[in-house]
């Protein structure tokens, strides 16, 4: 088998050590970083502005429009995220629409609720093992219990901290007000966020065998279950559960076709928002709420887009623009036309390492042919014979510039074999 | 066969016992230092942060097998390239491969066992004091390291036997780079997908190291 | 297969880059003949030891050893040959009774009272590591392992070496008797030519350039002649040619003269080339005098 050969083996290896180490090098010595756009609704222009990189030091900021303006402006066209430095710049109470805002109201009533690629439970690992915060802990903070809880086929299972041993009644007491509520084992999704640097805790929301939503709480040590009314069809995805003091939204839901919502404190209603030419998969989605309006933003490393919204979450106005990037510049091209394809082991959009194999398209099969000729010319020179030679055209074809380089580093075939 | 075994034996039980001694002492450290974190931090703190930070307890063992591995190739090959002596056993009534594969085996045999010595005792460490899916999550983060020890036995195998200077630092390259493959991943499961295809790379080394071996039975041209 | 060479050299070329160490090398070893491989040192007897052990591939032309490519043997085939390497070369880790269980298991034919008996004239204990051996007792355990492996053909890069002249004919006994009585061919390089007096039925002179000589011991000490002209005022020496294999001048003045012809012929000679042959005698000669008087000293 031609595999199992010794030089085409250690060819092969050293052929996909270059795949992975060759670019990596090259970017590393070459690469330019770009930041990506920030892109956002101001109320007071009431057009989109945006922060868009060009390499180095270079930042333009702009409106859909066209109009440049300096940082600073770029800044004061969005008060609700720049609300300290306008406070700073002696700018507030700053009124629109009528409406007036110090720098208090505006720390209250603005909420940024974001989910990445990487939060999504099926793109990162996570260890099933969480703690149930005491929602109402009777003091300023927060702080971890010395349980924590796992979802086990039949039961909602607590194990103390500190012996590492199964609270037989706290897990009975938790598992009985399920079973009390409908729950059907074994859990499937299990959504919460478990830190104490957040104001207050709203628990966990499991969804059962079934597809049904539950939420559960710790309440004066006793277990809360309400199963809410989101649909049992729905298909969910991921739940991210982010509190806020303004109690408006438990957060976000994302659905297997991707669609996204809202879930309301009043009465777990979803809420959708706008999800035309979102990839969970590969982007980001930022939704940023003011008492004004909110806006949507996602995009990935192409294309940008933002959707503005009443604070009813209708759609009034979308602004999309492709993202500069580095495709253009020179070293990217270059690469293009070097490398017949990059192999990536990174966490690339989210918690896993990943292989991904970036193809580069036609100027990639254009430099795989300049490799071969680079092969035959050797190869020719070292006055080769030709029946020996296949499996170097394996490689370089499979290859491009790292099967090259493998030939050229594999040790001469002696004459006699 | 039984001969290359009892050969292998007599030369390498010293050291392979010193090896997993030093790998027992290395457990016992990390036993040790785990249970100190439990007496002056809260237990809840840590859980916090070793399954929500991702604060791996045991990341100091993750260089522990490819030091293994490369200890263990050294000390199986090292005399065999002294001297030439593998030229010994290259004479001896069995074909090359099947020669060299044999050693291969008896090695991986030896790593294997130290390498099931460190994931047990890391079973068994993260298991006293934490609940099973932090035993599983330890074993799948410690895997490719695991992987990285197979592959810096097979890459020193690779680089020993390897007659010609220049080539041996391509052979070192190679393994380098597979070994720092291996260590890419910083949290916990990080490399859960990426394992199937790193121990096919590493895979590859196994029939890679019969074309150094059949240069050096060559004379190294 | 009894008339089969144990080993057969033909046109064997080789090189190091562009250098060239031999170009049509071809010589045959009988079967049941001890034979001595001699050259000085960067004629290629390494190489050429290095190819018949099987370490090398030819670049050019067979080697072939009981009938088998050198470098391609089958495991049955070399279950017949034993090799002795340069340094004595043994695994230095195992003691005397574990390099015997180790070897013993490779050889259906193994003579366990072989390799005891010449070992027990050691005095060691079994249990006393090579590692911890000079090397004169290592090269009995050396001789004792491959003589009980009981080859038909038997493989010795320069054994001499390292070994005091007490180890050195312990070694050449056992191996003379071992042949002798096995009826096994022997081929033997060493830098201690006059031990191979003693042992070789044949002689291969390698000379630079692949330029070979092949002769039975007797025959060639037989022709060989070593001869003296006495030191004279007028310097004239003769050159060597057809006639005159190798010319020396002595230190004292006096000429040697190497010839494989009778004192008329190399007077004639003498005297074709001028020089007066008076007070020309033969000299008795050893195998080394002889070897240098063949090669040249330098």
């Amino acid at each position: 088998m031609l595999c199992l050969t010794p030089r085409f083996a250690f060819a092969a290896l050293v052929m996909l050590v270059l795949a992975i180490a060759v670019p990596a090098a090259y970017t590393l010595v070459f690469g330019v970083e770009v930041a990506p756009t920030q892109l956002f609704y101001s109320p007071v222009r009431k057009a989109f502005v945006f922060r868009e990189h060009h390499g180095a030091h270079d930042f333009i900021y702009a409106d859909q429009h066209g109009e440049r303006f300096d940082r600073r402006t770029f800044e004061t066209q969005i008060p609700f995220i720049y609300y300290r430095n306008m406070d700073l710049w002696g700018l507030l109470p700053i009124t629109l629409d009528g409406q007036t805002f110090d720098a208090v109201t505006m720390r209250d009533t603005r909420q940024i609720l974001e989910l990445a690629p990487r939060e999504i439970r099926d793109r990162r690992p996570e260890i099933d093992v969480y703690p149930l915060l005491e929602a109402n802990p009777g003091r300023a903070r927060l702080q971890f219990p010395e349980d924590v809880f796992r979802m086990t086929a039949d039961a909602m299972e607590f194990l103390n901290v500190d012996t590492n041993t199964v609270d037989t009644d706290l897990t009975t007491r938790f598992t009985m007000a399920l079973t009390a509520a409908g729950f059907a084992f074994p859990a499937g999704l299990v959504a919460g966020k478990p830190t104490i640097l957040k104001p207050l805790d709203e628990g966990y929301f499991l969804v059962d065998a079934a597809g049904a939503v539950f939420h559960v709480k710790r309440v004066d040590g006793r277990p809360q279950v309400v199963r809410t009314p989101i649909p049992t069809d729905l298909g969910i995805r991921h739940i991210k559960v982010s509190e806020t003091r303004s109690r408006a939204f438990y957060g976000l839901l994302l659905t297997d076709d991707a669609r996204l919502f809202l879930i309301t404190y009043d009465a777990y209603r979803l809420v959708p928002l706008p999800v035309e030419s979102y990839d969970p998969d590969r982007m980001a989605y930022k939704l940023l709420l003011n008492p004004m309006q909110a806006t949507a933003v996602f995009g990935d490393e192409a294309m940008i887009h933002a959707v503005a919204m009443t604070r009813d979450f209708q759609p009034f106005d979308r602004y999309a623009r492709p993202v500069p990037g580095t495709a253009d510049m020179v070293y990217a091209r270059l690469a293009r036309w070097l490398f017949p394809y990059t192999v990536h082991l990174d966490e690339h959009n989210g918690g896993y390492l990943t292989w991904r194999l970036t193809d580069h398209g036609w100027t990639g099969v254009a430099g795989i042919g300049i490799a071969l000729l680079t092969l035959l010319a050797v190869e020719r020179w070292r006055r080769s014979p030709w029946r020996a030679q296949w499996p170097k055209l394996v490689l370089v074809v499979a290859g491009g510039l790292f099967g090259l380089l493998a030939c050229l580093l594999l040790p001469e075939r002696r004459a006699i074999d | 066969m039984t001969a290359l075994f009892f050969k292998e034996w007599i030369k390498l039980r010293l050291i392979w016992g010193l090896i997993l001694a030093g790998n027992a002492a290395f457990c016992l450290y990390l036993f040790l230092d785990m249970r100190q974190q439990f007496r002056i931090e809260h237990a809840e703190m840590l859980y916090y942060q070793a399954s929500r930070i991702g604060r791996l307890f045991y990341a100091d063992l993750q260089y522990v097998p490819a030091l293994t591995g490369a200890a263990l190739a050294v000390a199986q090959f090292a005399p065999e390239m002294a001297k030439g002596r593998l030229r010994l056993s290259m004479h001896l009534p069995i074909s090359l491969d099947g020669l060299i594969l044999i050693h291969l085996t008896i090695g991986l045999i030896g790593l294997g066992v130290i390498l099931a010595f460190d994931l047990a005792a890391l079973a068994a460490t993260v298991g006293t004091f934490f609940p099973g899916a932090f035993v599983h999550s330890a074993l799948a983060t410690a895997a490719p390291w695991m992987l990285a020890g197979v592959a810096a036995y097979l890459g020193g195998v690779l680089v020993l036997l390897e007659p010609c200077r220049p080539l041996q630092v391509v052979n070192l390259a190679v393994a380098g780079g597979l070994v720092t493959l291996c260590h890419l991943s910083t949290r916990f499961n990080g490399a859960d997908h990426a394992l199937p295809g790193l121990a096919l790379m590493v895979g590859l080394l196994l029939p890679a190291v019969l074309l150094p071996a059949r240069r050096f039975r060559d004379g190294g041209r | 297969m009894a008339d089969q060479p144990a080993i057969e050299v033909d046109h064997l070329s080789h090189y190091y880059g562009r250098r060239v160490i031999y170009q049509d090398l071809s010589f045959t070893v009988p079967p049941g003949r001890i034979f001595g491989l001699l050259g000085k040192n960067g004629v290629g007897k390494t190489t050429l030891i290095k190819l018949l052990m099987g370490f090398l591939p030819p670049a050019g032309g067979r080697c072939r050893v009981l009938g088998e490519p050198s470098h391609a043997l089958t495991p049955a085939t070399k279950r017949r040959i034993g090799l002795v390497f340069e340094g004595h070369l043994a695994y230095d880790f195992m003691t005397i009774a574990q390099a015997e269980r180790f070897t013993a298991a490779w050889y259906p034919t193994w003579r366990r009272d072989v390799f005891y008996d010449l070992v027990d004239r050691l005095g060691l204990p079994y249990s006393h590591r090579i590692r911890n051996m000079s090397e004169g007792q290592r090269s009995q355990v050396v001789l004792g392992l491959v003589m009980a492996q009981d080859p038909d053909l038997l493989i010795l890069d320069d054994y001499t070496m390292g070994l005091d002249a007490g180890y050195r004919r312990l070694f050449l006994d056992y191996l003379v008797h071992y042949a002798r009585t096995g009826a096994k061919t022997v081929l033997v390089t060493s830098h201690v030519v006059q031990d191979l007096e003693r042992l070789v039925d044949d002689v291969v002179f390698l000379r630079r350039g692949g330029d070979v000589l092949q002769t039975s011991l007797p025959a060639f000490m037989g022709a060989f002649r070593h001869y003296r002209l006495p030191a004279r005022s007028d310097g004239v020496a003769p050159s060597p040619g057809s006639v005159l294999h190798g010319v020396e001048r002595e230190p004292d003045g006096t000429v040697s003269v190497f010839a494989f012809h009778d004192a008329d012929a190399v007077s004639a000679e003498l005297g074709r080339q001028g020089v007066d042959p008076a007070g020309l005698t033969a000299i008795p000669m050893t195998l080394e005098d002889a070897f240098i008087g063949y090669t040249g000293k330098y």
